[in-house]
């Protein structure tokens, strides 16, 4: 039988690039999405992701990109 | 307190004439608890998340928003109340032309936790009423606990 563990090593991450296509800044997802909407569809973000923890601010040449 | 500049002909100082409240007030029921806020605190989510995590399932949001305002507004804050916190919203609001030309929006409503408008009355005297169900407020928590979590 087949059976593997999944590691919780991987985030749910938004990145941004620069014009030059270098990683500007990144965000990883805070708020796992764990949620029953009914029997059939569930969600459990929690098992499969770490959470993030930092809130991420970037300056861009007009403002502050969230 | 309702300080706002909302053009050079319509300002608002609401500090000038009143004290600000201090304390925040859930009221229990005989259904749930009730959190009781005004008007222009339906623009502070903090205080809503606060009165539901201490076990509101209903917000009374008597009103009396400006109509520059609340043709803009009114509706897209309440619906981002009751869902964010699965509450219900009782909001009252004044309607009509006042004192001085003031003018307000009116637009009373009842607010299901899942954002839906059950009732609504535009403008003039009256009341609304609507059938609510004590119980919705925990079933949408536990499907999606977004309070549980900051």
């Amino acid at each position: 039988m087949l059976s593997y563990q999944i590691k919780k090593n991987i985030a749910n991450r938004s990145v941004l690039f620069n014009p030059n296509g270098r990683i500007a800044n990144y965000y990883d997802k805070i708020h796992m999405f764990d949620v029953k909407l009914s029997n059939k569809e569930k969600y459990e973000e929690s098992k499969k992701f770490l959470a993030g923890k930092k809130k991420v601010l970037t300056k861009l040449p007009w403002g502050l990109y969230v | 307190m309702f300080d706002v500049k909302l053009s050079n002909k319509e300002k608002y100082e609401e500090s000038k004439k009143f004290l600000a409240g201090k304390k925040k007030v859930l009221v229990k029921l005989p259904w749930g608890s009730l959190g009781l806020t005004i008007c222009y605190d339906v623009r502070f989510p903090n205080l809503y998340r606060e009165l539901a995590k201490k076990g509101a399932i209903f917000m009374s949001v008597p009103s009396a928003f400006t109509k520059t305002t609340g043709e803009k507004h009114w509706h897209t804050l309440l619906k981002a109340r009751a869902i964010e916190n699965f509450s219900y919203i009782f909001a009252a609001a004044q309607t009509g032309r006042h004192y001085n030309d003031r003018l307000t929006y009116g637009h009373s409503l009842i607010i299901s936790p899942d954002g839906e408008i059950l009732k609504e009355k535009e403008k003039g005297e009256g009341f609304i009423i609507a059938r609510i169900d004590e119980n919705l407020p925990k079933k949408l928590r536990d499907k999606i606990p977004s309070l549980k979590s900051n």
